[in-house]
């Protein structure tokens, strides 16, 4: 039985000024395949996936796809042929309809111009039957959450009958639930003749829906596996170049003293009757769907958002933030899991970045120290491996992984005796997600509380010692040691 | 030997290049070189020294106009506060007020109209733009009203009053040295300490600043009354010089302003900017005004003229610094352009 | 009560009301002053309402008014950049002829220098239904229609200092500013002893400056052969920017020994240039009457200023605008139907030089 290829890509290299991003690297795709693509940061994924796209074109190389031999100047041209792209952070236009978005630049029109809209609704009704969900066509897309508009764009590409689906990190934003529904709408794809590429990091789901998995590093191929022929470590190990021990740092038994009490906590349609507490030395984790209100939580402990009622006992003084900087001075911070719009100075330099927290304690007279602001960042490079040649660049110029590093070494600078992570490790490659790990595990046991809120449920059993697990605002279970299973978690995360 | 010499000097015009106003200061240069060929008059001491009088009350508030770009923001009645504090100081000296008394009434009064605009952007959260073009009608009525049109003449005025916008010290004219010795502070205090490094954060990132501990209300109040103090002082200044408070002094000045401070390398949209950048595109600015008086150019090819120099300085400024920005951000720009929608 | 009772109890109570009316407008004086004591008289001509009162004019010469009329009259005086001070001067004319007739004066204008603004202003004004309008036109052909239809309502209109030329208005009052411009020519002229060089500062773009410029140019060009005019710039109608200008000046012609200066702000600029420049010996002229102007001339920093017959401009205006109101002008039978303008249709108000021995004449007390 010959293999048929939907796409072929050979020799691909492509090089930008001052950096080789993809050396001769292959990838053969077959028709109604689900093939994986995975790869650290800058292993050159995004890079091939762009080329076959149409984005950019390749210094070297051939692309057959559908057989025929292509050269897109264009993402249209490439949309046209039959690839579809959805990328990671969506490209829809919020302020209008799902059929508008769907059938954007295709509308079919009238006499007089206008829109025929009656067919367009019919039509993107026709598309989201297969989706099996309640989405209506003159909903606007800004009203959906992300699950849903990740729907519509993957019912744009199909629109256009593509036979290549490529899906970046599709389910970063997903909850469990949603994942499935996505999977389930992949399988059905499979089985009606269309490919799908799927960009991710997460092993669990890779093994779970793709066929073949192919791997890159630094820019070249590596190799290619069929997902039944191999494991999760392998492939990792493939990909980080290094063979790994073990994916989670060692959870130690050793408590310290209760370091932070929340009783009775409650804010107005959002959260209510929120206990729990902290020792030192722990890591806690709070689970959940998107949306369960656990950020909430975080933020108003910390004093960023206020409450309405409910005591705080930190450090078994009952104490009421003013502000957030007051928490900051007292020992307690929060880190976001929105880094880009709200964690990071994206046009400031690596040591502005790390300073910002602490410019009043390195400055005397209102002057700042410069010495101070040079050891400081130093320390913190060092400690945490953060890979920057010079720390006045910019730090937009850093990967993912070593722009959270520095989120976090922004909050070890105050010397926090409690940090609040929300999402530590999103969108960042295996290998530093498993230094920031590390890093977790060892500040906890210098006796930093440590709470981590994560959707990721390898994280959350992972690296902590007990997980509390909220459903819109309400905590509905908490779970330690042996019960710490995710059919357990998931239960209790929907609402049993 | 040799190498180690040419490397040095390679080293020097690195860190030259990475210099952010080098651009400005060579254009200066080059401006300078060639203008003083054409007339022969330009590079004159008294020239020179003329011109830098008429610059030293943009230059002020240039200052300050930085400070407020740099926080995202801007400040529009900067030209108004200027006419309404000399006008202040004039009408109370002639009640009959000691001069000196005067001027502290009215960078007093100053200080509130600046502390007002604070409140609103910086604890409200209104736009500047709205904010500050209120002020700037409000704070010219105010001339307007206090001296019901007519200009207020000094005529009798203490001579140590006029001795500030009028007469030399060290070979110096007061009103340049003030706005030297004022410039050197302000670009050192941008540079090392710590609330304008707040304003920088600000201006960058203002969530992230919030969620960093800094407290946006309190510094951009802060901003705003700097602001209008600098306007302020040139507005007194500007008395002392002419010995006349005229209610429509400074009129069109914070368009100036808004443009050497962002030739000099402010960002409009903030987080990026210095003082000496803003210096240097007030220098340069006035260069080309005084040139093109002295070159006789017809005033009514004038303003065109400025006008094209200012947009071919803006352009060259910005490719050259988008130059060196590309290599180190492929990432990001490669990977990912698309609008990111909110998770509600 | 019977039928033939209720006509006359409706005359009584008509006629009782009217008077009412007619006593309590005559307490109410707003600005005019000096009429308090003869408004019995007038009562009765503003009981038929304004129009058409030679009769009634004639009638009111005797009770000491110099032409009575109904103290409710009002006449308008409209600017734009209200707020300066050189309008001071016109309406304080206009305010004065006012009082002569013993009828309402009232100024008003557009704050800033927008010609959609003060067209606003204007027509809003006509609203009010006046007795007539002089108005000082932002931008002539913005004018045309407001003006036409203000005179169609029967509200006479006469402009001032900036004309609207085609727009059918009575008359226009002001300086003859190309009259102006060798007026300070020829003075200039003469205190520099008939040689040297000279420069102007000036408003480009701003018709009756440019007229002042021109005239000066010519007027020099034409008498004075060892004179020449080296530059003109533009003063911005800013101090600051003025002194920047003409520093340039003297910076790029060091033999430039006068300078005439078409706006009172140029001339404080012009100021503070000499002494930065160190070129005290510079003669000044300048234009207009303001307090700093006059100090300047009477400490001898500013040579001389052009003052501009700004009172006289309003008071003209405004015997204009009553006489045709009334009907008083009548050089040519049924001008009205056969559409010949009664009026001289341009007033030269004229200039006068100030200088060091005239000044103190010239200060206005507020």
């Amino acid at each position: 039985m010959k293999d048929d290829f939907v796409l072929t890509a050979e020799n691909v290299t492509k090089t930008f000024p001052g950096t080789k991003a993809l050396s001769d690297v292959k990838i053969e795709v077959k028709t109604g395949e689900v093939h994986a693509l995975v790869g650290e940061n800058g292993a050159g994924k995004s890079t091939l996936m762009n080329i076959i796209s149409g984005v950019f074109s390749p210094d070297n190389g051939s692309i057959v796809f559908k057989g025929k031999p292509v050269r897109f100047a264009n993402p249209n041209e490439a949309l046209m042929a039959g690839i579809g792209f959805v990328h990671q952070e969506l490209s829809l236009c919020p302020d209008i309809s799902v059929a508008e978005n769907i059938y954007m630049g295709r509308y079919e029109k009238g006499p007089l111009g206008i829109i025929k809209k009656k067919k367009l609704f019919a039509d993107t009704q026709e598309i989201l039957k297969m989706f099996k969900t309640g989405i209506k066509p003159e909903e606007k897309v800004g009203d959906l959450n992300i699950a849903e508009q990740q729907i519509v764009e993957i019912a744009k590409s199909l629109s256009l009958k593509c036979k290549l689906l490529i899906l970046d990190e599709p389910t970063s934003s997903l909850s469990d639930s949603e994942t499935e529904i996505l999977f389930e709408i992949i399988r059905k794809l499979r089985s009606d003749g269309i490919s799908v590429l799927y960009i991710s990091h997460r092993m669990a789901e890779i093994f779970d829906v793709c066929d073949r998995v192919t791997v890159l590093r630094d820019g070249y191929y590596i190799n290619t596996f069929n997902v039944s022929d191999v494991t999760p470590k392998q492939v990792v190990e493939n990909m980080v170049g290094r063979e790994l021990n073990d994916f989670y740092p060692q959870k130690s038994q050793e408590r310290g003293e209760t370091i932070l009490e929340v009783k009775d906590f409650c804010q107005k349609d959002v959260f209510e009757n929120i206990n729990f507490s902290l020792r030192r030395g722990e890591i806690l984790g709070f689970s959940g769907l998107i949306g369960s209100g656990r950020t909430e939580v975080a933020r108003a402990v910390c004093g960023i958002d206020h409450f309405d009622s409910g005591e705080i006992i930190y450090r078994e003084n009952c104490v009421s933030f003013k502000n957030y900087a007051e928490a900051i001075r007292q020992g307690i911070c929060y880190l976001t899991e929105d880094r880009k719009q709200q964690g990071l100075f994206l046009n400031l330099s690596v040591k502005d970045n790390v300073n910002v927290t602490i410019i009043d304690k390195i400055s005397k007279r209102l002057m700042i120290a410069s010495k101070k602001e040079a050891e400081n960042v130093k320390e913190y490079v060092k400690k945490l491996n953060i890979k920057v040649s010079d720390v006045a660049q910019q730090i937009n110029s850093l990967s993912g992984g070593n722009q959270q590093k520095t989120m976090i070494a922004k909050w070890l600078s105050i010397d926090p005796r409690v940090i609040f992570m929300d999402e530590p490790t999103r969108g960042i490659d295996v290998g530093a997600k498993a230094e920031i790990h590390n890093m977790l595990r060892t500040l906890a046991n210098a006796g930093i509380g440590i709470v981590i809120i994560s959707s990721e449920l390898p994280e959350i059993i992972g690296m902590c010692d007990r997980v509390l697990v909220m459903h819109e605002g309400r905590i509905t279970g908490e779970v330690q040691g042996d019960e710490m299973t995710e059919k357990n978690i998931i239960l209790m995360a929907s609402g049993q | 030997m040799s190498n180690t010499n040419g490397q040095a000097i390679r080293a020097f015009f690195n860190k030259m290049k990475s210099f952010r106003e080098a651009t400005i200061l060579l254009t200066i240069i080059i401006f300078s070189v060639i203008i003083s060929f054409l007339a022969p008059n330009f590079l004159t001491v008294d020239n020179l020294k003329t011109t830098a009088i008429g610059m030293s009350a943009d230059g002020i508030i240039a200052i300050g106009m930085t400070v407020a770009l740099v926080s995202g923001g801007f400040d529009l009645s900067v030209g108004s506060i200027l006419g309404v504090s000399s006008v202040i100081a004039g009408v109370a000296y002639l009640a009959g007020v000691d001069i000196w008394i005067g001027c502290l009434i009215s960078v007093a009064i100053c200080l509130l109209f600046g502390l007002f605009d604070g409140l609103l952007i910086g604890k409200v959260g209104i736009n500047p733009f709205i904010i500050t073009l209120g002020m700037m009608q409000m704070a010219r009525g105010v001339a307007y009203v206090v001296t019901t049109g007519s200009p207020q003449s000094l005529a009798s005025v203490p001579e140590a009053f006029s001795f500030l916008g009028q007469k030399d010290v060290l070979g110096l004219p007061f009103i340049v040295l003030i706005f030297i010795v004022l410039a050197v502070a302000g670009d050192i205090l941008m540079r090392k300490s710590s609330p304008f490094r707040k304003v920088f954060y600000i201006g960058s990132n203002q969530k992230a600043a919030k969620l960093s501990g800094i407290n946006v209300s309190k510094t951009k109040i802060g901003v705003y009354m700097l602001t209008a103090f600098l306007a302020s002082i040139s507005g007194l200044l500007t008395l002392s010089r002419f010995g006349v408070a005229t209610p429509t002094a400074g009129q069109g000045t914070e368009m100036r302003v808004i443009s050497a401070a962002v030739i000099g390398g402010a960002s409009l949209s903030g987080g990026q900017g210095t003082i000496l950048g803003a210096v240097l595109g007030t220098v340069l600015l006035n260069l080309i005004n005084n040139a093109l008086v002295l070159l006789k150019v017809s005033v009514y090819w004038q303003q065109l003229i400025s006008g094209l120099i200012l947009i071919l300085a803006v352009t060259i400024d910005h490719i050259s610094h988008l130059n060196k920005k590309s290599l180190k951000t492929k990432k990001s720009i490669f990977t990912s352009s698309n609008a990111v929608i909110n998770n509600k | 009560m019977k039928k033939w009772l209720l006509k006359p109890i409706y005359l009584l109570i008509i006629v009782v009301m009217a008077m009412g009316l007619v006593l309590s407008g005559c307490s109410s004086t707003a600005q005019v002053s000096d009429s308090a004591a003869e408004q019995e008289e007038p009562a009765e001509a503003a009981a038929a309402q304004v129009e058409d009162e030679a009769p009634a004019a004639a009638e009111a010469q005797d009770t000491g008014a110099a032409f009575g009329a109904d103290p409710n009259e009002e006449y308008y005086m409209v600017t734009f950049l209200s707020g300066i001070e050189y309008w001071k001067g016109c309406y304080k004319g206009f305010e004065a002829a006012g009082k002569l007739y013993g009828v309402k004066t009232i100024y008003g204008g557009a704050a800033e220098y927008d010609v959609n603004q003060a067209v606003t202003v204007f027509e809003q004004i006509i609203a009010n239904k006046p007795a007539g309008i002089a108005v000082s036109c932002i931008n002539p052909d913005a004018y045309i229609e407001p003006i036409k239809k203000a005179m169609d309502a029967g509200i006479p209109v006469v402009t001032f200092d900036a004309d609207s030329p085609n727009s059918g208005r009575y008359a226009f009052l002001a300086t003859g500013n190309v009259a102006a411009g060798e007026t300070a020519a020829k003075y200039l002229a003469d205190a520099l002893g008939g040689e040297g060089d000279v420069a102007v500062v000036t408003l480009p773009g701003q018709l009756n400056h440019e007229e002042r410029c021109a005239g000066f140019v010519d007027y020099i060009e034409a008498n004075y052969p060892n004179m020449k005019v080296v530059q003109t710039a533009n003063g911005g109608g800013e101090q600051t920017t003025a002194a920047t200008a003409a520093s340039g000046i003297l910076q790029a012609n060091p033999s430039v020994k006068g300078l005439f200066c078409t706006d009172a702000t140029s001339g404080v600029g012009a100021v503070a240039a000499i002494s930065e420049t160190n070129r005290t010996d510079v003669k000044i002229v300048s234009f207009d009457t303001d307090k700093g102007t006059l100090d300047a001339i009477k400490a001898g920093t500013i040579e001389a200023s052009i003052a501009q017959g700004t009172w006289n401009m309003g008071f003209w205006a405004f015997q204009q605008l009553f006489q045709l109101k009334h009907d008083l002008i009548n050089p040519t039978e049924g001008w009205e139907e056969k559409g010949i303008n009664p009026l001289p249709p341009y007033i030269d108000t004229g200039v006068n030089v100030v200088t060091k021995d005239n000044v103190d004449a010239f200060y206005v007390s507020e």
